[in-house]
This record gives structure tokens, sequence and C-alpha cells, in this order.
């Protein structure tokens, strides 16, 4: 088991800084550069200034030079500091995560405990009106862009029935701890971000539930006389679940990445909406930081979920 | 279950579920920066309606809502408005500009001249200006400001102060200080190399901080050190506006709060905050609701915003334009450089079909570079450029160019066709060239409209080359659409003077002497009348040669809640801040 960690672990290593090089290049040889996009539009700069405030970035310099001078510093641990926001990266994707993880895992936790019921329900009366109405919600669910029904929720739900608030993590003026106001405003947001992961966990897991109910140990379960309840949720559900497993692994680089359009329509000040206006003003910086991060995070959840995988279904051999 | 089907089911599933995880969304749109100038036309300040039973009550808050986070609190360092719409309620100036029309008004210093010859500037300051921790204001503070911009690697503000004497010799650390600044008690002295008019706002109008906090940073021996990184940047720990720093929450909100030791009247408000709201429908329904006191809508919004009866909305001109350039300098459509051409394109562009479809009315037409709202504005003289079809087509046949069968001008072969760009993602700009091509088309001019990333076009304008005429400045571009965020003072020289073609901000390659001279004399000779000569050449034969089509000002549109009181919006002000120490809220 061992063994294979650490093999897995090597064999990301080139794989991560082929990321890192690739992210790199694609971002220097796209049109522009931070320091005319920071001054776009603005009629009074000279253009001695911005010329001086490039070699100060070190913007001037050849691209490997760039490119290994940033990966040296990675290396101590100093990701540098946001050419836009003059302050350390690590400063900022610090205040940007936790309010993303908040996002994502209460998403997650709303899609699972919602999307997989919703699929058990479904196998369990497939072929009827309820199979027939959960796959279309399943399938409404995954389509509609969540940009759209972000705009919709706080049309309808903020401004028109002042139910919840339009934006931001907590109301000002109220006190930061009051947990009542923070979930208010968690509620657009969340349920947004839930909405395809519902969709995608329900159609999953049917169709889990269904390959599994068509199995010999299952037939063997209802020949020994048990209830159809016990025989989904116990024994039908455990074995569906593993390939959950499986795909939550990926999961964990993309909670951190963040949603960029939810963070954006509901001003939720988060690692996505931050990566976004980085690679759009060209704040190489924190856009490489992120790069690292997400893909560590991924390399690494792969391995995990591999193993995990390998320990929750015993005839899976781990080479 | 078989393994191995199993183990490819489950990476499939894995890919599946991550794939539709990471789906492409398309990107909210980004409010593009709205670089509108007004243009002729009557001030159309909405505003609110004045309630004299009211008197003001200290005590509330303003929440006010901006698309995006401010990247700084340090004056010295900062380049956009997201930033100094904070900052500069901290940080005060020697003088300020009057919001509706940009004139230099006494601040901190409560007189100040020009030397006859220009090159000498002379600020008194009040008496008994405090820092908000009750230490005293000095002109040293203002002498520190400008040695650490001097100094600074990431200012974009070097090049307002380095024409002052001594300034070039610290900032290269051969001097200790700046000769040219000397502080005597109440007057400040600051002596140019040469003559330079704009240097009275930009100078005088620079945010000043304090020597007290920054001084730390800097070393007068060691021309290495600097403010960049300070702490204090981000968290200011003194004031001299009408509030002081709080809370910055990033990407969230920015709290301040009253400064008890402001000079000019302490404010009515408890708090300031300000929020941000990246989407403008997100803005927009903030304002409905009342979770935000003050922001600007877009024009879409106009109406259904006037509709609310909790909110007030003033729209009132802008201090900016969008237009259309003409490449002068581009290998196959040398036609651009001839006047009558670029004349033909003004009077064949329905202008007010523009703003009226694209700005639902909120704009105004404009025809030469200074806005109308500024003192340096002169009407005389100026072709409004009515939309005459007609006369467009005069002008193109007696340019030579002559219809063909396909309703084509051509001249020589050449055919009269370009292609005229845009960034994406802005509407109101892509549905400016849609029309352009349909209207262009009537005249017998074949336009092809594209558009690309923002990145893409500044870059395309900034940096490319012309494969014809790259080595004399030409642009890698036909014609495009873009917009000008002009400054306080009325200083045209980096778009228009002949010598920034490279290098500079002279896109279009126009060079024209009178222009050139009106330039350098807007520059030099300093005194208000001879500034309003100056650009009122200028603007005459920038309306006369069209190297622009000068497009719209897209008005300013300012909502505010009724509860907000003292609100007197201007072209010169950012969300009408001038005053804010004069705001009250009504309970």
């Amino acid at each position: 088991m061992n063994r294979f960690v650490l093999r897995r672990l090597l064999q990301a290593v080139p794989t991560f800084f082929g990321i890192t090089i690739l992210t790199f290049i694609i971002m220097r040889l796209s049109p522009s550069d931070p320091v005319s996009l920071m001054v776009a539009g603005a009629s009074d700069i000279s253009a001695g200034d911005l010329a001086a405030i490039r070699a100060a970035y070190g913007l001037d310099q050849p691209l490997p030079v760039q490119y290994f001078s940033w990966l040296g510093h990675v290396l101590v641990g100093d990701f540098g500091q946001s050419f836009l926001f003059k302050r350390p990266v690590i400063q900022m994707i610090g205040a940007a995560l936790p309010n993303t993880l908040v996002l994502a895992t209460s998403a997650l936790l709303v899609a699972l405990a919602v999307g997989v019921p919703l699929g058990v329900v479904a196998a369990r009366y497939r072929g009827t009106a309820v199979d027939q109405i959960i796959r279309v919600v399943g399938v409404v669910g995954h389509a509609i862009p969540t940009f759209w029904f972000g705009l919709l929720f706080i049309l309808v739900l903020s401004v028109d029935l002042r139910l919840f608030p339009v934006g931001g993590m907590l109301t000002i003026g109220k006190d930061p701890l009051d947990i009542g106001d923070r979930l208010a405003h968690m509620v657009g947001p969340v349920l947004a971000l839930s909405l395809g992961g519902i969709a995608n966990y329900s159609r999953y897991m049917r169709t889990e539930i269904l390959e599994v109910l068509g199995q010999d140990f299952v037939r063997t379960a209802y020949a020994k006389g048990l209830r159809t309840q016990r025989v989904l949720f116990v024994h039908a559900l455990r074995n569906a679940l593993l390939p959950l497993i499986t795909a939550l692994g990926g999961l964990l680089a993309t909670l951190v990445s963040g949603a960029v359009v939810i963070e954006q329509v509901f001003a939720w000040p988060g690692m996505g909406r931050m990566t976004y206006e980085a690679a759009r003003s060209k704040d190489y910086p924190i856009v490489m930081a992120v790069v690292v991060i997400s893909s560590a995070l991924l390399l690494i959840s792969y391995v995990i979920r591999d193993v995990a995988y390998g320990l929750a279904d015993p005839r899976v051999r781990l080479r | 279950m078989n393994t191995r089907l199993g183990y490819v089911k489950a990476t499939l599933s894995a890919f599946v579920l991550i794939g539709t995880a990471c789906a492409p969304v398309a990107p909210a749109p980004v409010a593009a920066p709205t670089n509108a100038a007004t243009g002729a036309g009557p001030t159309l300040v909405v505003a609110p309606a004045a309630t004299t039973a009211d008197q003001p009550k200290p005590g509330g808050r303003l929440i006010v809502g901006d698309g995006s986070d401010s990247k700084t609190l340090q004056p010295v360092i900062s380049t956009d408005t997201s930033s100094s719409l904070v900052w500069a309620r901290m940080y005060e100036t020697l003088i300020d500009v009057d919001p509706k029309t940009g004139s230099p008004v006494p601040r901190l210093a409560e007189k100040f001249e020009v030397s006859p010859d220009s090159k000498t500037m002379t600020f008194t300051l009040r008496d008994g200006l405090q820092w908000s921790d009750g230490s005293a204001f000095s002109g040293d503070d203002f002498a520190f400001t400008v040695e650490a911009v001097m100094r600074s690697k990431r200012t974009v503000r070097k090049s307002i102060f380095q024409d002052i004497i001594g300034a070039k010799d610290y900032r290269d650390g051969k001097a200790e200080s700046i000769s040219g600044i000397k502080v005597d008690g109440k007057t400040i002295t600051v002596q140019l190399e040469t003559a330079f008019c704009p240097g009275l706002i930009n100078i005088g109008g620079f945010a000043i901080i304090p020597r007290s906090v920054f001084g730390k940073y800097m070393d007068p021996k060691d021309a290495s050190k600097n403010i960049d990184d300070a702490a204090e940047n981000s968290a200011p720990t003194l004031a001299m506006g009408p509030f002081k720093f709080k809370e910055w929450v990033p990407n969230d909100h920015i709290t301040l709060v009253r400064n008890d030791k402001f000079f000019g009247g302490l404010a009515y408000l408890d708090e300031w905050v300000r929020r941000v709201y990246p989407d403008a429908n997100a803005l927009a329904a903030a304002l409905k609701t009342g979770e935000i006191d003050l922001g600007s809508i877009e024009a879409k919004d106009f109406d259904t915003l006037r509709a609310v009866t909790t909110l007030n909305v003033m729209e009132y001109p802008n201090n900016g334009f969008t237009y259309l350039g003409w490449n002068e300098l581009r290998g196959g459509k040398e036609f651009f450089q001839n006047k009558a051409i670029r004349q033909a394109l003004a009077y064949g562009l329905n202008m007010d079909l523009v703003i009226d479809k694209v700005l639902f009315g909120h704009g105004q037409k404009m025809v030469a570079h200074t806005p109308p709202t500024s003192w340096a504005y002169d009407s005389t003289g100026l072709n409004d450029y009515k939309y005459d079809p007609a006369k467009a087509e005069q002008l193109l046949d007696q340019a030579g160019f002559a219809k063909g069968a396909d309703g084509i001008r051509q001249h020589n072969g050449q055919p009269l066709e370009f292609t005229l760009i845009t960034n994406s993602g802005n509407t109101i700009r892509e549905t400016l060239i849609q029309i352009a091509a349909e209207q262009y088309k009537q005249i017998g001019v074949n336009v092809t409209p594209r558009t690309e990333a923002f990145e893409a076009l500044v870059e395309r304008t900034d940096h490319s080359k012309d494969p014809t005429y790259g080595e004399q400045g030409g642009r890698d571009v036909d014609a495009w659409v873009s917009g000008w965020a002009l400054g306080a003072d009325p200083d045209a020289y980096s778009i228009w003077h002949s010598s920034q073609i490279q290098g500079g901000f002279d896109d279009t390659g126009y060079k024209n002497a009178d222009v050139d001279k009106a330039l350098q004399d807007g520059r030099t000779k300093c005194a208000q009348a001879d500034r309003q000569a100056a650009y009122k050449v200028l603007n005459k034969q920038l309306n006369e040669d069209q190297p622009y089509n000068f497009g719209y000002s897209a008005n300013n549109l300012l909502v505010a809640s009724t509860r907000v009181q003292g609100i007197e919006p201007g072209s010169y002000s950012r969300f009408a801040q001038w005053n804010i120490n004069k705001w009250w809220v009504k309970p």
C-alpha cells in the first residue's frame, strides 16, 4: 500500500510541473499584460511610468527566466505579491479560501443529501410517474445556467419577496457572528451551486442502484425474505456508493477553485471570483498560485481516491 | 460487479462528474469600463427634492455599492477608481476641483497661485490642520508624499512630479530630499524645471500621506527603499479626510468611520461603507432592496429604478467619451489620411440614433475632445456634424471614391472598406459597431464589425505594429471603438501630440502642427484665459479634422436612497463624494 501511494505521488510530480508550465505559457502568451490593463482607458498616464513598472515586476525578462524565478520562490513557499492588489498572494488566498470552502462544502452536502435519496427513490419506483418526475428534475437542474438561476433567485426571492438578501456574506451593521444572518446570505448561492450536483447525483445514484439491483446478491437478499427497504438502503446503496466515492475524489480541487459565476452574481468573496478577475487582469501571481494549489489538491485527491477505493472494495487489488 | 469494468466505470464517472462540475460557464458580464464623456447639452442633474423642513442630523451609515474591490488604499500606488473611491475619503489634497467645471478650488490650501512664468506654484495652508490622531499636518507631509512617489516602484504617477526641480536626483538617490519643494511655515513652494500648467491640478490635487506613518519605510540616503510594501497601504492608521479606516474584509466591504479632526466640518455620518457587487444586475437589485444606499447603474436600468419610490436617480454629464478611431497609418487603408473621408464618416453615422438605441437617450454626442462641462470648453465655431448622409456621400464623391456596381465605393482600385473592432462582452459597444456598419453601408462604405477580448484590443492599440507603417508607429488595426476616462486637467497631450504616436496614446497616427502648438501652449501658458484660448484652438482643429468620430459621452447615472440627503452630483467628482461630509441620512 505504502509503495503504491509513494509511487503515485512521485508520478504526480511531473504532471504538476507540466500544469504549471502550461498555465504560465498560456497566461504570458495571451494578449496584453497586467500593467496596460491596470491603466487601460486612463488618458493621464505616461508610457515611461508604465515601462518602469513593467521592469520592476520583471515583465520584460525572457519567459524562461520569469518562470524559473517564480518557481524558485514557490519552492520556498513564497507565492509572491499580486500585481493588482500589491499584497502577498497567500494573504489574499487565505481570505478567499474559507469563504469558498464554506459555500462549496455546504453545496456538496445539500447536493448529496437531496440528490442521493432522490436517486434511490427514482430507482425504487422505476418506470412510474415518480421516477419520471425525478429524472426531469435532474435534466432541468443540469441544464439551467447557474447565472440565470442566480439572477432569478435574486429578482424573485430577494427583490420581490424580500425573503433573502441580495449579496455578500453578511448584513452590514449586524454582529458578524449572527448565524441566522450568515445562513440567510448562504441560501441563494448554495442553492444555485447545488443544483447541478443534485441533478448529477440523483441521476447517477439511480443508474447505480438499478445496476446493483440486477446483481445476484440482491436476488439472494430478496429470496432470504428481506424487506425492500432493507435491501435498498443497506445492501444496494452501500455497493452503489463506491463509484460515488470515486467521483467525489476529484471534487476536492473543484471545491477549492470555487464557482466563478455564483460568486459573481451573489457578490460572494471567494476563490472563483478572485481567480477570474486575476486572470482577466493578467495578475499572474494569483493565477499561478491558485493553479498550484488546485492541481496539487487534485493530484493528491486522486491518490486518496484510489486508496479509498481499494480500501472500500476488497476485490480491488492495488498494484 | 466485475472489478475491471467497475474501475472503468468509476473512472468514467469521475470524469463525468468532474467534467460537469468544471463545465465552462459563461462568465457573468463584467461591467466594461464606461469611458463616456458628455457632449453638448444642458446640465441634466435630477437632484433629490430639497426638503427644507429637515435639518441635518448626525448619525447613521451610508453604504455605497461598487463593481469591484479596491486594490489598495495607498494613493501613491493606486491606479483604479475602485481604490480611489475609498482612499479619497481618508486622504486630502492641497487643492480640489470644482465638481461641476473642473476648475481648481482651495482645499487644505486656502490660497494658491501660479507665478507668471508658470514655473512656481505657491500654496498657503489653513491654520490648525490636524491628522486624525491630533498630530499637526504640515507642508512637510506634502513634500514626503512627493518623495514617496519618486522612489516608488509601483506608482504610475512619477510623470506628474518629475519636472519638479530635484525630483529626478532624489529618485536616483543623488539627493536626500527634493530641492524644488520648500516648506516655510504655512507656505509651500513648488518649483518646476519647465512651465507645466497641468502641474497645478495634478500636483496640488494629489492625495497627501503622513510622514509620521510612512516615513519609516523610506531612507533619504537609500533610493531602493520605498513605501510599496507598507502594511498601512491596506490599513491606513491616520487620515486627513472626513473619514478614517476601520476595517477591510477583502472583496466584500470596507468600513470607514467619522474622523473627528476633519478640518472641513465634521461629517454627519457615523460610518461610510463600501460593498462590492460585481454583477450590475445584482447591484441594481441591492439598490432596490435598500441593501446599499448609493450606486451607479446602466442606462438599461434607468426606467425601472426611477419607478422605485424609495430611490432618487440622478443623471449628469460624464468626463470622458466613447469614440471610433481611424488608423491613419494603416497599410491598404490610406484613405483614412483624407480629412474628407473622416468627415464623411462623421456625417454618415446617426449618433443621436445610437444614443437613443444603445444608451436609451442617456448620453450626449461629442464632436471634439474636451467635454462641454469643462471650464476649458468653448463651443464657438464647432461643427456639430448633424447626421446628413447626403453630405457624406457628396464628400466621398468629391474625394474621388465613386460607387461601384456593388454599392461600395472605390478609388484607383482601393475599395472603401475596413474592419471595425471593439471589445466583446460590452453590449453597448457591440451594438454601436453593428449600427455603424449598417449606416456606413448606406453611404457606400463597407464596414466589417468584429469583436475581440478586451485584453486583445488593449494590446492592439498599445503595442501592435502595422506591417507597412509599423516603424512609424502605425498600429495593427483598421478602426476600433474604445473610450477615454479623462483627468481633471484638460491637457490632452498624450492623446493628440504627434510625439505620442510612437509609444504614447496617439493611436490614430494623427499629426497636425496647429494642434501640436495648441497642446504645448495649453501646457506652458498657465493663465486660465490663455489655456482656454489654446484649448479652443485644439478643439476647433480636432473638430474639423475628425481623427476620431468623437462618438458620445454616456451620462453618469447615480442612484441613491431617498433617505440620503445632501447629494450634489458633478462630473468631476465620482459618486458625488466631494461634499460627503455634508451628507446625512434621514432616520
